[in-house]
């Protein structure tokens, strides 16, 4: 009779809480269809391989040593007490049930205890960096589900390990240490408390064990936990080809009124998965150099707001409630905000909903992103944070035409003269005047070339970076290469405007840059520009360009392999290396300058705390460097401040804008006399024989 | 209200100048709207924000000149008017083929820039205010509306001069009016669809002595080569006693 | 062919404006020994005819008016319209000054005549008026004659070398019939504490990194003052703490033209020069020969800002009060 009783209440709470978890998990998947439906590119194997490094190789999350060991024990800790929970469930009903695995058992039973034990170490421990340790990142975000979570967990071993200890005191059986260990320990403990006793406690953790883990199940769904559901499709959904390539906008489509995202439904499911798949883990925010720097900009909150606003919005739009059960989330536990809760309540049209830009995120923390990846690099779930910034500054730019003075300043620049001062476009030839060692014929002044020299705008005009591609260009004359320039036919690459959110500038200059392309014949490109290097590469073949594309560090490695230059001379610096974000996190590119400076004699390498996919961006990129800096602190000058920790004597870079970026960081820290700041075409070419 | 904007299509301010036989040649040159005017097209657009106008843009100019009115109404303007002028005519004149352009029609407040970047001769709005019999504010650097009569700061050589003047009248942009918006991209579009009226000189009503222009351009001619930039020599204070000379003999600025 | 050639007097700050001196210089020769008047505006005005008729004007026309104390467009532009109706002038002249830019297109369009605006020169030749002015802002310069009608020209102060005639002039005392003012001016605020404002100055001292600190903005600040411009910096400059961040000048800060422009301890760096690039005439002092500022300046002085900086303010003080 009991027996009965204890299966029927079990079969309704049961019932109850899958129904709950169904309704929220399908409210979600509504949600998310909301979103603009885009074309899926099987590529099943680059997908694949990507759901077993990242999911099942937790990849990402080793960035974090400690971190990453605790998430591997939980994750798949998680998969083998899901067996044995069935187990422990059946035992409820069957008195001392066991799996039928004959002599293998015993081993089923010690992996069970052994993985319910760890994981709950890794529970403590979890609780511990989050409380006690005051680990940074993961106090960025503060509230009750966090809390639930370690607590639930926690609860949900212990009742395992109570659950079994008991049974064995219920069934009258002496602990057995060797299979196991943990329980074994209870069993022996409460031996002598007589079964009936052992009976009662059994179903009382059993229950305990059961709820919990049903509760568990309803609150997945509702928080971040939900990554736990999301973020392997989220991994393998995701864009595939190059990383950081941006969405194409088609402006032939007439009927189009809107550009880039000033809805949340106006993203693309695939952008809208990621926000569920957050783990609110902070290790982007971490990162972040405008987080680090005092600007509002958080990548991982932008996630969160998005998340929860897409949640409200997609509860009002299908009339669904996303928060459950009712008498839980009536006291708002699980509604994040007060519209959410309300919008649970009341139909769609009564609730005034937010705007996303301006309510959920300000443009002020769309503005202060340096599109460095950085973010993106860090996420173990694979969230794209760069695609949306640039989808809602597009909406802003092209949509709304609203934005800094500076950026429209920096668009008409570019629109009338095609570089972002102004300076009269037949002037951008200049720079080759300023020194008469060098030969740089213009693409008609030759009849043939192998590459064509992309000088760019900052080589062209910037009296600073015109000292690089000289010394660029006087490397390839001692190399013996033939090269052109597009001389005053050159034009701005468009990868600024791009990354502002003005795409339709961009594919204007994309049109023309290779129209002018093709017009010469070009099959090689070589710039000194990582973000003309990666928008030429990475962005122009959808276009149409069919070429070549080099950064000139690959060149000048490959010219000192093959014994076209040969640095000879001395150079005695100890140089602080800094990795430009577009040439590394966009593209990888992180011993080939090592290499190079390697072979410089007397160049000692000194490497920065944050190195390689780790660096810190310079503040320069995503069109930072022509906006003013108000808030927080410099980025250049906390960059420059990490390099100057190693008391180098040159900061080496590979980028015109990073130069800049730290050239003005060791002026604002006086240190410009002891510190120089040099590309690396410029420490080659003074090594080189006279 | 009726807003009425005269606007002119000028050289960027980047741009070379380069003469051919007397004449500043147009070749691969880059035309702007007139950045004075572009504030005036703002604080018309603004003002259509605020309390709702109708705006109307006027330029008189060979076809080329089209364009700027395009940017006009992207930027939010709601007429163009194009008088095609391709033959002589002075500020004198084009004061007159503005009227005629207009005629007919009311407008409360008529908004020019303080001057064109290329001729520069800070004429033409005031002409017309003059032509149209309404008062004038020039060189503005703010401009609020309440009811029928407005409250004007303009800048006159550094000092702000506050005025108050009834409507209709007619004010000319100084820089510092306003920041002027980038044209989105819907308004780009829009503005391809919104009526652009087209007249000739044939078309208006105009005497002879209307276009009979006042004053011939001669000639025109570029300035000496400047020279690379002098850095000068000798002990400090012969330096500096030079170089007053210098920039009040050679380059009067002083 | 003589000319009777009208001068439009203008006073500020209780002084006659040099650039009506000069006016007055361009008049007597353009008259070709025809009448030179000149027309002196407002209460008290005739403390100023010994001074008008030190540079050759016959005859000087007083409107003591107590309306013409202040300037508004219709007040003056009835007045000088009655002065030119009374005298017959042919020729009209004034500065290219705030009231000049103002009245000048205004008078002209009611006598449907033309205008010659912004003059920095003025000649006869074969007995036409040829003049000369800058367009493009000075990128290149035209010259313009009348066909017919009136000549009406303002002329760009500072352009044209003063020459004494002292003769005996007779004083016209006239009384304009001025009505229906259609603009009250309510008040006139003078930017004489902060200085005056950066993007309009037609001089700007600016102070970059090398200035050192707040204090080394005083040389600076003087020297504006001596010359009536106003004081700009660098970003480096303002980074550094040294002024506000309105006065920083760059592609992030303020644009300016000024007709001419003193970098003082600034390197050149392009975001910097993205903002001032434009100005008529720069002026470089960096003690650092090598410093890229050097290559857009049209002069230059290779010295130690503290020294140069004072030395000139001095300089221009002299040069100054003797003309
Ligand atoms: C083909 C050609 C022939 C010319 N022939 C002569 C000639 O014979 N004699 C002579 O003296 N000059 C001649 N000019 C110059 C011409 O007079 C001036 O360009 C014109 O009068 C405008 O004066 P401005 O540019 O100084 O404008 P400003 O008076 O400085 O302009 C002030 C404001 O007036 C308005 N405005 C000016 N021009 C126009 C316009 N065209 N349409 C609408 N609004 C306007 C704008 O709001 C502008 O900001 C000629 C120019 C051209 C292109
Ligand atoms: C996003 C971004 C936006 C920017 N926007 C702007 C901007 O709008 N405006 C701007 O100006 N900069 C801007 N910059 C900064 C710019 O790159 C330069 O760092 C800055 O202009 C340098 O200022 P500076 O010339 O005063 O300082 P420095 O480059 O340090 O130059 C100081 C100069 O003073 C000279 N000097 C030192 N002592 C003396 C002395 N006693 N006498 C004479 N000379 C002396 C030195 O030789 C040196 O040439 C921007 C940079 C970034 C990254
Ligand atoms: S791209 Fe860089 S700046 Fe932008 S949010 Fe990510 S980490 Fe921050
Ligand atoms: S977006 Fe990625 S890195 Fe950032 S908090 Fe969420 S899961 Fe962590």
């Amino acid at each position: 009779m009991l027996l009965l009783l204890n299966f029927l209440a079990f079969l309704a709470v049961t019932g109850y809480a899958v129904y709950l978890f169904v309704q929220l998990v399908y409210s979600r998947y509504l949600f998310v269809k909301l979103g603009k439906k885009v074309d899926f590119e099987p590529n099943l194997k680059e997908r694949i391989n990507a759901v077993l490094v990242n999911v099942f190789g937790q990849r990402k999350l080793f960035k974090d040593k400690k971190s990453g060991l605790m998430h591997l024990v939980l994750f798949y800790g998680f998969f083998i007490i899901q067996v044995g929970l069935v187990e422990i469930i059946i035992k409820g009903f069957i008195r001392g049930y066991e799996f039928p695995f004959g002599g293998a058992y015993k081993y089923f039973s010690l992996l069970q205890e052994w993985t319910v034990f760890l994981m709950l170490c890794a529970m403590v421990y979890a609780f511990y960096r989050r409380y006690i340790e005051k680990l940074k990142r993961l106090q960025l975000k503060r509230d009750a589900k966090a809390a639930f979570v370690i607590i639930a967990l926690i609860t949900l071993t212990i009742a395992i390990l109570l659950t079994l200890g008991f049974e064995k005191v219920m069934l009258g059986q002496n602990p057995d240490f060797s299979h196991a260990p943990f329980s074994g320990v209870i069993t022996a403990a409460f031996s002598g408390i007589g079964k009936a006793a052992g009976t009662a406690l059994f179903y009382l953790f059993w229950w305990l064990h059961l709820l919990t883990v049903l509760s568990f199940m309803v609150f997945v769904p509702q928080s971040k936990q939900a990554h736990e559901l999301f973020a392997m499709f989220n991994i393998f959904f995701k864009k595939v080809g190059p990383v950081g390539k941006l969405r194409k906008i088609d402006f032939e489509d007439d009927g189009v009124e809107e550009f880039g995202v000033g809805k949340i439904e106006n993203f693309t499911r695939q952008q809208l998965i990621d926000l569920y798949a957050c783990a609110e883990c902070g290790r982007c925010t971490n990162m972040c150099p405008a987080s680090v720097t005092g600007k509002t900009l958080s990548p991982m909150h932008l996630i969160v707001k998005m998340r929860d606003h897409l949640t409200e919005t997609g509860a009002s739009i299908t009339s669904r409630s996303p928060w459950m059960p009712s008498f839980v989330s009536g006291t708002s536990a699980l509604a994040p905000s007060l519209t959410a809760g309300l919008a649970a309540q009341e139909t769609a049209s009564t609730v005034e909903m937010p705007n996303l830009i301006g309510d959920v995120i300000t443009e002020e923390e769309l503005w202060a992103c340096t599109t460095c990846r950085n973010c993106e690099d860090q996420c173990p779930v694979a969230n794209e944070h760069v695609d949306k910034i640039i989808d809602l500054r597009r909406y802003l730019v092209m949509t709304e035409g609203s934005m800094p003075n500076e950026a429209t300043r920096y668009f008409q620049n570019i629109e009338r003269q095609s570089n972002p001062w102004g300076i009269n476009r037949k002037e951008r030839i200049k720079w080759r005047e300023e020194r008469d060692d060098i030969n740089v014929p213009t693409v008609n002044e030759v009849k043939e070339f192998e590459y064509l020299f992309w000088v760019g705008s900052m080589g062209s005009f910037d009296k600073r970076s015109q000292k690089i591609v000289q010394s660029f260009a006087k490397i390839m004359n001692t190399a013996g290469i033939s090269f052109a320039i597009l001389g005053n036919e050159e034009r701005n690459s468009g990868d600024t405007a791009r990354r502002m959110g003005n795409e339709f500038l961009f594919q204007q200059l994309c049109h023309d840059n290779i129209a002018n392309f093709q017009a010469y014949g070009v099959r090689k490109i070589v710039t000194i520009d990582p973000h003309a290097y990666n928008t030429f590469k990475h962005e122009y073949p959808e276009f149409g360009l069919e070429a070549e594309v080099y950064h000139h560090t690959e060149l000048i490695w490959k010219w000192i392999q093959e014994g076209r230059i040969k640095p000879v001379k001395e150079v005695n610096e100890a140089i602080a290396y800094h990795d430009s974000c577009y040439l590394g996190r966009y593209n990888n590119i992180y011993d080939i300058p090592r290499q190079i400076l390697k072979s410089v004699p007397g160049v000692k390498i000194l490497e920065m705390e944050r190195n390689k996919e780790n660096a810190m961006c310079c503040g320069a990129g995503g069109g930072r460097m022509w906006i003013e800096e108000t808030q927080g602190k410099r980025i250049n000058v906390e960059r420059v401040e990490q390099a100057l920790d190693l008391s180098p004597t040159m900061i080496g870079s590979n980028c015109p804008y990073c130069l800049t970026m730290l050239t003005d960081g060791t002026k604002a820290k006086e240190a410009e006399d002891q510190v120089r700041t040099r590309d690396i075409a410029e420490i080659v070419e003074s090594s080189l024989a006279g | 209200m009726n807003i009425l904007v005269l606007v002119k299509q000028t050289f960027d301010t980047e741009e070379k100048i380069v003469i051919q036989n007397g004449q500043i040649s147009e070749e691969n040159v880059e035309f702007i709207l007139n950045p004075y005017d572009e504030y005036a097209v703002e604080e018309a657009v603004k003002i259509k924000e605020d309390s709702g106008a109708g705006i109307t843009v006027l330029t008189v100019g060979p076809n080329r000149s089209e364009s700027v009115l395009r940017t006009a109404l992207a930027m939010g303007a709601d007429k163009g008017v194009i008088v095609e002028l391709e033959e002589q005519a002075d500020e004198y004149a084009i004061a007159k083929i503005i009227k005629a352009a207009i005629k007919g029609q009311e407008y409360d407040l008529v908004l020019g820039g303080n001057m064109a970047v290329d001729s520069g001769s800070g004429q033409v709005s005031i002409r017309v205010a003059e032509e149209l019999g309404i008062p004038q504010v020039a060189t503005i650097t703010k401009l609020s509306l309440e009811g029928s009569k407005a409250i004007v700061e303009r800048d006159i050589e550094g000092d702000v001069e506050v005025i108050e003047v009834n409507l209709p009248f007619l004010a000319t942009a100084q820089q510092g009016l306003n920041e002027p918006r980038y044209p989105s991209l819907p308004g780009i579009m829009k503005a391809k669809k919104k009526p652009l009226e087209r007249f000739t000189l044939e078309d208006l009503e105009l005497s002879e002595d209307d276009l009979a222009t006042r004053t011939t351009v001669q000639d025109q001619y570029l300035p000496p080569k400047k020279q690379a930039g002098k850095v000068l020599e000798g002990e400090i204070g012969q330096q500096v006693h030079d170089l007053v000379n210098l920039l009040r003999s050679e380059a009067k600025v002083v | 062919m003589s000319k009777k050639v009208l001068v439009f007097v203008e006073s500020k700050d209780g002084k006659l404006r040099n650039v009506s001196f000069e006016a007055l210089t361009v008049a007597k020769q353009l008259a070709g020994g025809g009448e030179v008047i000149a027309a002196l505006f407002g209460t008290g005005a005739t403390e100023f005819v010994q001074e008008v008729s030190q540079y050759g004007s016959n005859k000087v026309y007083v409107l003591e008016d107590e309306v013409l104390v202040t300037y508004t467009t219709d007040g003056y532009t009835q007045a000088l319209c009655q002065v030119i109706e009374d005298v017959q002038a042919e020729v009209i002249l004034m500065g290219h000054t705030a009231i000049g830019k103002d009245v000048a297109p205004r008078v002209a369009a009611r006598f449907g005549a033309g205008l010659a605006s912004d003059c920095i020169g003025a000649d006869l030749e074969n007995g036409d008026i040829v003049f000369t002015r800058p367009i493009y802002a000075g990128k290149a310069f035209q010259k313009k004659v009348f066909n017919q009608g009136k000549v009406f020209a303002t002329l760009r102060p500072n352009n044209f070398e003063l020459k004494e005639n002292p003769v005996q002039a007779e004083v016209v005392s006239f009384q304009p019939v001025i009505k229906d003012l259609r603009t009250i001016v309510k008040e006139i605020v003078r930017k004489t504490t902060g200085g005056v404002d950066l993007s309009e100055a037609k001089v700007i001292i600016s102070g970059g990194r090398g200035v050192k600190s707040k204090d080394g903005f005083q040389p600076l600040q003087e020297l504006a003052e001596v010359l009536g411009g106003a004081v700009g910096a660098s970003r480096g400059a303002c980074d550094a703490d040294f002024c506000d961040y309105a006065l920083q000048i760059g592609q992030t800060g303020k644009v300016v033209t000024p007709d001419l422009y003193i970098a003082c301890g600034i390197s050149g760096a392009i975001q910097h020069l993205a903002g001032m690039s434009n100005s008529k005439v720069i002026v470089a002092i960096n003690k650092d020969p090598e410093a890229p500022i050097f290559q857009v300046a049209d002069y230059g002085i290779v010295g130690d800002l503290f020294e140069v900086v004072p030395l000139l303010t001095e300089e221009f003080k002299k040069v100054l009060v003797l003309s």
